[in-house]
């Protein structure tokens, strides 16, 4: 396929009342990648998402999925793409069969094919042996892998995914983004929202949406590289909530937020502010233990970013 | 046509995996029909009576023994004074008094007017109404009687060949006065709108409240695909329903069938048809299945109960209340069932009611084919 595009979005707006929920956004999902959509809650990734699967209209601007346009030919984007939503909308009182059976009459999908697919996804979900279970009884990470699994019964070129590891467990979820990498090797374009930074290390691009802006745009790397231009120091110390509250009140530090049981700080001269951070914690007598400069991650990108634009 | 099937598929499934849409659509029906047949029982009998004959002459016996005779009113107390009266009726054990004032005899010995008095105790007016209309009706008889007495005394019968004018109550249609009778056809229509218009619009919003609507909108199913597949199911059930009850009623109950079979199946059909579009009207306008079936109970079942002639006859009512029966669709399914089943009533004259009925069908399944949008 080569550079293709698989979603083109044009100045998209939706705007919901008083309230502009997506604000002329722009971007391109390459065919065959996998392009994460990441944002605190409420920033406007699920309107985007469903502007693009046709389930509600933009209020302004144009997007496509796989050549199609969601506002004119919103049908022939549904025949193409698999949706899996927010709430893995399975039917609970409906068994994995009847579920998959289900989304494969609605998607059209001829018998003989679907046999073969039934077979590939209960294989795929860890569901052979569970066929007559109902839904309303698998496990949070099965439900998920089974949501998986009717949205792509119809095998479409191009997934969305609305937080699809909301609420599963970390091992559950790290077979959840397997099955994700053997999609896109297979060619499969994915579109993924995510809240978890370290989900968005797993994409080949990203977006970064805040209050239905996008404040960052491409490849993990690349990311880190064009907004991170202050040094990361991270502090380990005995009083993590104290040690926060002194170091976020120097005027050498940007940024101090909780990282794991650590404190890190964003800041421009990091020789500098190592000096003064030692001194505050001195001051508010919290036990140091050490300090050191940090590769950034995505959150640190992400907290740094945020702060960025809420200082704007 | 397979993404309907899978939909009406998936629709039976969600109904019989769940007890209560079962009870609701098949258990209650009988349990309705059962229930109305036995307890809301119109047919007043044995009306506990008391009698204060201040005549006390062979006469006034013979009245009073008309009263009980009749198999309406049972005799159980006999009073002696007029203070009784009111104790009798604040108490409430006797619904009805008669009392015999004296001098009765005499007057009608003179062939004057013997007024007698008969107290009803209103506060159950069904009963009331019944009590005095059968009162009427004996007091006339036993006139007549007397006046033929009269005749007969004088020798004038057997030379004139004068018979003495007997009233006779004749019920017409309903001979025997059988609740259940005038009950099915009113329960039909219930247990239609009961599946049509709640049981629809429930199937509807709750793929709404459990979000998985969000996936039916971003598959390539039509807008008339999801409504044929979702209705579809409902109205195989409220056919097998309505011949069901039809069926208990008619063999188990010896309610009559006497019209036509065709004409009862066109105003069925009519009537589902619009009430699965009320249903689905009602969906798209409520977002929890609370709202839903609130709005449904408002919509059908309280003018279906109320406003339809079921339980209130429509011509007892303020006239305002009755004007409004005529927006009420199942007032013209009532009409058409009791014609059906009683009367044995043609399209001829049934045909206004079958008219509405098309209008009420129309008018709901295009409004609710532009509501029922396919988007969020």
């Amino acid at each position: 396929m080569g550079e293709t595009n698989s979603v083109v979005v044009d100045h998209l707006v939706k705007r919901f009342g008083d309230l502009t929920a997506v604000d002329d956004v722009s971007f391109t999902v390459k065919s065959g990648e996998i392009f994460g959509f990441l944002g605190p809650n409420g920033s406007g990734k699920s309107t985007t998402i469903r502007i693009l699967c046709g389930v509600i209209d933009p209020t302004d601007g144009n997007a496509s999925v796989l050549g199609y346009n969601v506002r004119t030919q919103p049908e022939e984007v549904k025949r193409r793409i698999g949706y899996m939503s927010q709430r893995f909308s399975l039917y609970e009182d409906l068994t994995v069969d009847e579920n998959l059976d289900f989304y494969a009459g609605v998607y059209e999908v001829p018998p003989e094919r679907f046999a073969e697919r039934r077979t590939y996804i209960l294989e795929m979900a860890g569901l052979v042996g569970r066929e007559n279970e109902l839904a309303a009884n698998l496990s949070v990470g099965w439900k998920q892998r089974l949501a998986l699994g009717c949205s792509i019964v119809h095998e479409p070129k191009m997934v969305f995914l609305d937080e699809p590891t909301g609420g599963v467990d970390p091992v559950s979820r790290r077979q959840f983004w397997d099955l994700l990498y053997e999609m896109a090797d297979s060619g499969v374009t994915l579109f993924v929202t995510t809240h978890y930074m370290d989900e968005a290390e797993h994409c080949h691009r990203l977006a970064f949406i805040y209050q239905g802006e996008i404040i960052a745009l491409g490849s993990p790397a690349q990311i880190k590289a064009d907004q991170m231009t202050s040094t990361v120091i991270e502090v380990d110390c005995d009083d993590c909530e104290r040690a926060l509250e002194a170091i976020g009140r120097l005027d050498d530090v940007q940024e101090a937020y909780l990282y794991g049981s650590m404190v890190h700080a964003n800041v421009d001269d990091a020789r500098k502010a190592k000096r003064t951070i030692k001194e505050a914690m001195g001051a508010s007598g919290v036990g140091l233990r050490e300090m050191r400069i940090v590769e950034p991650n995505l959150e640190d990108v992400f907290v740094s970013l945020m702060d960025k634009m809420e200082r704007r | 046509m397979s993404r309907i099937f899978a939909i009406g598929r998936k629709e039976f499934v969600h109904i019989f995996r769940d007890p209560r849409i079962i009870m609701s659509v098949f258990g209650m029906p009988l349990i309705q029909l059962i229930l109305f047949s036995y307890a809301l029982n119109y047919d007043i009998t044995n009306i506990p009576t008391a009698v204060l004959d201040q005549d006390k002459t062979t006469t006034s016996r013979q009245l009073v023994q008309s009263f009980s005779a009749s198999g309406y009113f049972a005799i159980d107390r006999t009073l002696s004074t007029e203070k009784q009266i009111d104790d009798v009726l604040t108490e409430g054990a006797d619904k009805v008094i008669i009392r015999v004032p004296a001098g009765f005899a005499k007057k009608i010995a003179k062939g004057g007017k013997a007024p007698v008095q008969v107290l009803i105790d209103g506060s159950d007016p069904n009963t009331a109404q019944t009590a005095a209309g059968y009162s009427a009706a004996i007091a006339q008889f036993w006139s007549g009687k007397v006046v033929a007495e009269a005749f007969e005394r004088r020798g004038l019968v057997a030379a004139e060949g004068i018979q003495p004018i007997e009233p006779r109550l004749r019920v017409w249609y309903n001979p025997d006065m059988k609740s259940v009778n005038f009950l099915l056809p009113g329960l039909i229509a219930i247990i239609m709108m009961n599946i049509a218009i709640v049981q629809t619009a429930m199937a509807v919003v709750r793929e709404k409240e459990y979000g998985t609507i969000e996936q039916l909108i971003a598959s390539p199913v039509k807008r008339y695909e999801l409504m044929i597949g979702k209705i579809g199911p409902y109205l195989g059930i409220a056919i097998i329903d309505i011949i069901l009850v039809s069926l208990v009623g008619i063999f188990l109950f010896g309610v009559p069938f006497r019209g036509s079979i065709i004409v009862m199946a066109i105003a069925s059909a009519l009537f589902i048809f619009g009430s699965l579009g009320l249903g689905l009207i009602i969906s798209t306008m409520s977002s929890s299945l609370q709202t839903a079936n609130q709005m449904a109970t408002f919509l059908s079942f309280l003018p279906g109960f109320m406003l339809s002639g079921f339980v209130f006859p429509i011509r007892n009512m303020p006239v305002v209340l009755q004007w409004a029966t005529y927006l009420v669709p199942a007032r013209y399914y009532l009409s058409i069932l009791r014609g059906v089943f009683l009367k044995g009533t043609g399209p001829s004259i049934l045909w206004p009611n079958i008219l509405a009925l098309v209008i009420y069908s129309t008018l709901t399944i295009v409004a609710s084919a532009l509501m029922f949008k396919k988007k969020m």
